[in-house]
């Protein structure tokens, strides 16, 4: 027993002196130290009327993007257009408390031989990376995914903080059939978002944890809201598994919306109690703030709908906010086209749409073409949901 | 076709589309909207529970202290003269559990006790499980049992005035505890028990009980608390539990009982709110906490204490005592008809000390007031 006991300790980093062989906290994962640091980049980034800019397109979503404007995807382009978002002025800064940035990008610099990162940084903006290698087969199911890219994970964060980065992006995916989500997609998917958050959190970065089911289908709302809790009540059981620090990490869900193809139309309202239920049921408290990702959603359906979340009457114990990519980027994009003459529009477009985000993640967003008249909006009693 | 849906799960699904709207939804709105008003009655501010549920081999050792026989007729003259204390005592008690023989006694007015107290507009409660039970393989683990024939006792019980059930389970810490084994069976237990409750009408209290015996510090408790909490939680999930249909009886984060360090009650609040923070949704609406083998005034002061923690707190966070509402109230009872005055006055006052305590209002002689405890409490970093 007493070899036990020797060995143990010299093992593990900062335990306890204790000479009871009662564990304390058994193998403590983090420093006081360090999960303030973490509590307070996940504070910054989602700060009040802030959300974060996803701007981490892989190089094969950009040629998807670049093709819809006729711009060809050369690295030049891409780190043409990022510079188009990055440039915009001071009015971003109450907008935008992090940027997700691609890999690639981390490393280029403006026109002017500025660093991305530094000019994102020297405005109070925290810079993020995406860390994951994209989806692989799970061999056994209807076409499902788990995410790859723990290899080396520890020593890429580790160089990513020193490169100027906070915080982290990993994307999951699942989707919703007769068959879909599978309990093994659930899992194993909860259990690499938990692996990823677990190392990220080793190295002073913030993970945001990002479990997408996806809006293909026909399938209704109240089928999206039970899916999406199923998949988040299998995120936090992995968590709390694999020791991580629930208020240094944020999540970046899905609204629950209804399908695509389904025939069905939804208020904003609906979608709003649908989606603040869900959270409300899975999601812990401690956790520090949640940023919908957009899907498929329009620029403006996006902005709607996140402002329609702020304002259900349900109780929110975290911040709502926005991780938004094509939903801030869109018209920006296309006032572009990959002509320099464009580019203060194009960043104007982008200007426009932070400002919208940041009304609609704390409530206060009144406009909107489809919106009809402000003021009260019916959200219904919540025990449909 | 999306209304027929709900009441059955026999009736096929009569949508011809494959695609499947909410599978076989458990409850219907009326329902959960009906166990949801029942648990905000029961923890409306400033209310708690009064944990009357014990059983005749707890009685006995209660009244064994206070040299009472433990007849049948002792304990229902107990709770009578409980349950039939001044109506004003309904402002700090929003429900009361009761033991199955207590569910049927009466008052000496002649009225049957869960008529007395729902008169009194408190929400009344029974006791459902059956016990612990060994689980093999373990160092002395228990699993609780009672799930059998568990549907129909609870439609009974909700015919005999009972709107909510209570149910036990028990961990301990050592070395070794709780096992995997532990964590993992008492959730499901306790998944299956709420949700068969949810089905017959009643909000199920789950209580996790971990015992305080043994020389553990805080942090230990608090990480075992976590993990029990998260287990527990899933489990409901798993069996598609209506949370804001249930209410959480946990024990409060503390050391244990022979740990020699000491803790403030702002250390036990902070790392009980934390704890809670990591692990219970804000579906929930209320946590009653159990007071486990503290004393009156050590229950009253830490559930303050946890009232005034300064981190965001979504649930209500109240008490569900026995001891700590009745210990003062046995002492004073003696067993003689001639002291229910006596009796009935400390019983108030303890009622009254709670639930200003469950608001975080809480004044003991001689404390400092809520400004300066405040500054007691450290970062939750430490946590």
């Amino acid at each position: 027993m007493k070899d036990f006991v020797v060995l143990f300790k010299s093992s593990s980093k900062g335990c306890s002196d204790n000479q009871s062989l009662r564990m304390t906290h058994q193998f403590p994962t983090l420093s006081e130290a360090q999960k303030r640091e973490l509590h307070e980049t996940a504070l910054r980034i989602v700060s009040p009327g802030k959300g974060i800019l996803a701007a981490d397109e892989s190089v094969g979503s950009m040629a998807k993007r670049l093709a819809q404007v006729g711009v060809e995807n050369t690295e030049e382009n891409r780190r043409q257009y990022r510079q188009i978002l990055f440039s915009a002025d001071d009015r971003i800064n109450s907008c935008i408390g992090g940027v997700i940035f691609f890999h690639e990008t981390l490393y280029q610099h403006s026109d002017n031989g500025v660093p991305f990162v530094k000019m994102i940084r020297d405005r109070g903006i925290l810079v993020g990376v995406k860390v994951d290698k994209g989806v692989v087969p799970l061999a056994g199911t209807c076409g499902e995914t788990t995410t790859q890219g723990l290899d080396g994970l520890s020593e890429r964060c580790a160089q990513y903080k020193k490169d100027g980065a906070v915080f982290a992006k990993w994307r999951c995916v699942l989707k919703i059939s007769d068959v879909n989500p599978s309990k093994l997609a659930i899992t194993e998917n909860a259990n690499v978002l938990a692996r990823y958050s677990s190392i990220c959190q080793q190295h002073g970065i913030v993970p945001v944890i990002e479990p997408e089911i996806l809006p293909d289908g026909d399938h209704d709302l109240k089928r999206c809201q039970y899916v999406t809790e199923k998949v988040l009540a299998a995120v936090y059981k992995a968590m709390s598994d694999h020791h991580v620090y629930l208020e240094g990490t944020l999540l970046k869900p899905n609204m629950v919306t209804p399908g695509h193809s389904c025939s069905t139309k939804y208020s904003p309202e609906e979608v709003a109690m649908a989606t603040l239920t869900a959270l409300r049921r899975t999601v812990p408290p401690a956790v520090t703030g949640i940023a919908f990702l957009s899907g498929g959603q329009s620029e403006e359906e996006a902005s709607i709908h996140l402002n329609a979340i702020n304002n259900c009457p349900l109780p929110k114990p975290w911040v709502l906010t926005f991780s938004f990519g094509r939903a801030l980027q869109a018209s920006a994009l296309r006032a572009w086209r990959g002509h320099k003459e464009n580019e203060k529009a194009a960043t104007e477009q982008f200007i426009k749409r932070a400002e919208v985000n940041s009304l609609a993640c704390q409530g206060k967003y009144t406009g909107g073409d489809n919106y009809g008249e402000a003021g009260q909006r019916i959200y219904g009693s919540c025990h449909a949901y | 076709m999306v209304e027929d849906f709900p009441n059955t799960c026999q009736k096929t699904c009569i949508v011809i589309s494959l695609r499947m709207t909410h599978p076989f939804p458990s409850l219907s709105p009326e329902q959960k909207r009906e166990l949801s008003d029942i648990a905000q009655r029961i923890v409306a501010p400033g209310k708690g529970i009064l944990a009357a549920d014990e059983s005749t081999g707890t009685m006995a050792k209660r009244l064994q202290k206070i040299n009472v026989e433990n007849t049948e007729e002792n304990r229902r003259s107990f709770r009578d003269i409980l349950f039939s204390s001044d109506a004003s005592f309904s402002n700090c008690v929003g429900g009361i559990i009761f033991f199955h023989e207590t569910l049927y006694q009466k008052s000496d007015s002649g009225k049957l006790f869960p008529q007395l107290v729902k008169e009194k507009g408190i929400v009344v409660g029974i006791k459902v499980d059956k016990g612990t039970a060994g689980l093999m393989g373990t160092d002395g683990e228990t699993t609780t049992q009672g799930l059998d024939g568990l549907s129909e006792r609870c439609a009974q019980y909700k015919k005999d005035g009972c709107d909510f059930a209570k149910w036990r389970c028990v961990l301990k810490i050592s070395d070794g505890c709780p096992s995997a084994l532990a964590i993992a069976e008492n959730a499901n237990v306790l998944a299956r028990y709420a949700s068969i409750c949810q089905q017959n009408g009643l909000v199920p209290i789950v209580e996790p009980e971990i015992l305080p015996d043994g020389d553990h510090d805080l942090q230990r408790c608090q990480y075992a608390t976590e993990k029990v909490l998260a287990a527990v939680y899933k489990a409901l999930s798993d069996h598609h539990v209506y949370l804001e249909g249930t209410l959480l009886k946990p024990n409060m984060v503390t050391a244990g009982h022979s740990c020699t360090k000491k803790y403030t009650p702002q250390e036990v609040a902070m790392a009980t709110v934390t704890a809670l923070r990591r692990t219970v949704p804000a579906s929930v609406p209320g946590i009653c906490f159990l007071s486990g083998g503290q004393s009156e005034e050590e229950a009253s002061v830490n559930l303050n204490a946890i009232n005034q923690v300064p981190l965001h707190r979504p649930w209500k966070l109240t008490f569900s005592y026995g001891r700590a509402l009745q210990a003062s109230a046995l002492a004073a009872w003696k067993g003689k008809a001639e002291n229910k005055a006596a009796t009935q006055q400390t019983f108030i006052t303890r009622a009254k000390i709670n639930g200003l305590a469950s608001k975080g209002e809480y004044k003991p002689t001689g404390a400092a007031g809520q400004a300066s405890t405040q500054s007691l409490y450290t970062a939750s970093y430490v946590y």
